[in-house]
Parts: C-alpha cells; structure tokens; sequence
C-alpha cells in the first residue's frame, strides 16, 4: 500500500522541466585538477611526467613546481622564477640539496609541506639563486658489490639519514652563502636532514 | 538526464580508461579527469548541498578511489555509474565523520529539516536551494533519481538500502521540495 502511495507521487511535466532546467554549469575550479594530481603523486598512483635525460635546470625547476603544486599558491615559477632559473654565472658555483626525510615529515600532511616549500623556492626564486630540483617517488633501491657479488638493497631502509625524498639547486657565490641558504629550508624545520655539496664542474 | 554521457561516448570513454590502464601516466589520468569531472562535480555538488569545500574533497577522493581500483572496472558498466557509485559512498561517509564528531543523530530517519521559506521570485525558482535544504537521505535519493536519472534499482545498490527503501525517501523528498516552493504560494 505504501509502495503504491509512493507511486502516486510522479513529478509532474513542470516539474519535470524544473529538474531539467537545473544550472549545469557549476565548473570545478582549475585548482581541483592540480589537488587531485597531486594526491594521487603522492600516493604512487601516477607514473612521473616524462623525464629526459637531458633535463636543463629551467625545465628541472617546472618539473618540480609541478610536482609541489606550486599553483595552488597561486604562482608559476615560468613566470616569476624564470630569471632564477639561468644558468649559473662564473662566478656563481651550483650546489645540491639533498633532502631526507624525518619519520616526523613522513606522517605529516603533505599539502601544508607542499605550501611551506613553495613559499621558500619563491623566496629564494626572487633573489635569483633558485636553479632546479625535483621530488623523488618512494622506494629505489641501493646497489653495491661485495666480494665482488651484487648486492640490492632497499633504499628506503637507509636508516642513517631516513629516506632521500628529493633535492634542490641553488648558486651561490660561496659554499658559506650557499650553508646561509640551506639553513633556511623548512626541510629542517620538520627533523630532516640535508646533505649540502657543490657540483664539481670538470 | 544522465549527463555524463552527454560529452563522452561508451567508445571514447573506454579509449581514455584503456590508455591510463596501460601507461599509468600523468598526461593520461587528466584526459580522463577532464572528461568526467565537470559532471561528476555537478552531481557532487547537489549531493552535498552546494558546499563546495565538501565537493572538492569528495571529487578528490572519488579519484583517488577511482584509480587505485580501476583494475576492477568492468567494461560493461558505465564508468560514470561506477565514477557515482564511488562519489555517494565517499560522502556518505563524509556525513557520517560529521555526525560522528557533532554527536548528531542520523539523518536517514530524521524528520525534515526546517527549510528556509523563499524570500524572493529568483530564490522561489531557486531548486537547488530547495535540494540543498533537505535531509542527507533525502536529498541522496532525489538527486540520483530526478536529477541524475537513476533508477530505483540502481539507488538501492548505491545506496545499500532497498527499493522500498528508495520510493519512500524520494516520496518525502518530493514531498519537502513542493512544501518549500508551495511556501509562498506558488
């Protein structure tokens, strides 16, 4: 009896037009397109854009914008870091970033990470020492010979420093100024490590 | 009604589905996201009642979902049935965190919820607002079954709850959606 009360209830033709007549054009904004990528980075479900082996610093640097979602706070580094992108000036030397990761930074969420990093590549983007860097996916693994037997190992064990999750480019005119850089880096600020080495140019 | 099939055919869609499968590639999962979301957000958006922090979210996770079981898929089903069977669930599950954290009872029997009579012409043709105003349940059915164009059938394997189930609650629903344009005597 219920059942066929409820049948009796049928919308009525302008009724009807009114659920056709529905806005469909609500749009997603951009920015959920970036979040979605992002997350599912983050959680290995996406192969990483195309790489090349030879990858300049400007496309390193847009690489790994991308991969921070550098456009949810609302800049590109083309537009504002490209001139911090050049190549770097004799008298400018290039050193590396090497980020590992605390068990601290490894549990936190990684959209406030993501944001905290963006402000301190455009910080130092702005003053012209930001060259490039990228962030590595989870895992890899640690190669090695012994008595002249390969051995494979799980990278992610490395349990000196934590996992290597990533790494930057920055000039310097100095190794000092480039230390005065590096102690800036929210990395720290979370328990992780950074290896700080300048590139040897033979 | 069912508007996801309005920009992508069965054909096209399982090229875009048969090309992220195999690549797992960035370049491919956008393609797919493009195809699906405006839909999927719309649909979201009314089962959430225009909330659009909880929309993001539950467009996000139904991705992210999505993707890690894409390799269950079945190519007979639509992958926008399968896309909105995923989205109810998540927020579903969004309510019920909520209701969990404000020590709320549930919705699916409460009694309506006292909607806003309309204030002016353009809110009394406002039918968003009216779906918005009702009950999780409510609203669920509704949305499925007048919006989006499901049947009973359907909603009760969305939904896990039986055909009965789903004529009664779109019967209330109706019911509270004529109340509130009948407020001002339309």
């Amino acid at each position: 009896m219920q059942q066929d009360k409820h049948k009796d209830e049928a919308l009525t033709p302008e009724e009807k037009a009114h659920f056709a007549a529905l806005n469909r054009e609500l749009q997603p904004a951009d920015s959920l397109e970036e979040k979605t990528v992002e997350r599912l980075k983050l959680k290995g479900l996406l192969q990483p854009a195309t790489a090349t082996p030879t990858f300049t610093l400007p496309r390193a640097a847009l690489a790994f914008a991308a991969s921070v979602l550098l456009f949810a706070i609302g800049f590109t580094v083309g537009q504002r870091q490209s001139p911090a992108a050049k190549p770097a000036s004799p008298e400018e030397s290039v050193f590396v970033l090497f980020l590992y990761d605390s068990p601290q930074q490894l549990a936190m969420d990684q959209s406030a990470l993501v944001q905290e990093y963006g402000n301190w590549i455009h910080s130092i983007g702005s003053s012209g020492r930001f060259s490039g860097g990228e962030k590595l996916k989870d895992g890899g693994s640690l190669l090695h010979s012994e008595n002249q037997q390969l051995q494979i190992a799980d990278a992610s064990q490395n349990d000196t420093f934590g996992p290597l999750s990533g790494y930057f480019l920055i000039e310097a005119e100095s190794y000092d100024e480039a230390l005065k850089i590096a102690k800036t880096c929210p990395h720290l600020k979370y328990d992780g490590r950074i290896e700080l080495r300048e590139v040897d140019r033979l | 009604m069912k508007i996801f099939s309005k920009k992508t055919s069965a054909g096209d869609e399982q090229v875009l589905i048969d090309a992220f499968r195999k690549t797992r590639s960035e370049a491919d999962f956008r393609r797919l996201y493009q195809a699906h979301t405006p839909a999927l957000y719309q649909f979201v958006m009314r089962l959430v009642g225009g909330m659009v922090q909880d929309a993001e979210e539950v467009v996000q996770d139904t991705w992210v979902r999505a993707i890690e079981k894409i390799d269950s898929f079945r190519k007979e089903a639509a992958f926008r049935t399968w896309l909105s069977a995923i989205a109810v669930n998540r927020s579903r599950e969004l309510y019920r965190q909520r209701r969990k954290t404000a020590s709320q009872i549930s919705t699916e029997e409460a009694v309506l919820p006292e909607i806003q009579p309309p204030v002016t012409a353009s809110d009394r043709m406002d039918l968003d607002r009216a779906i918005a105003a009702l009950s999780e349940g409510y609203r669920q059915v509704l949305v499925l079954h007048d919006v989006e164009g499901y049947t009973h059938q359907e909603i009760s394997e969305f939904l896990n709850i039986n055909i009965g189930t789903s004529k009664s609650q779109l019967f209330h629903a109706r019911r509270a959606v004529r109340k509130y344009f009948q407020a001002e005597d339309i």
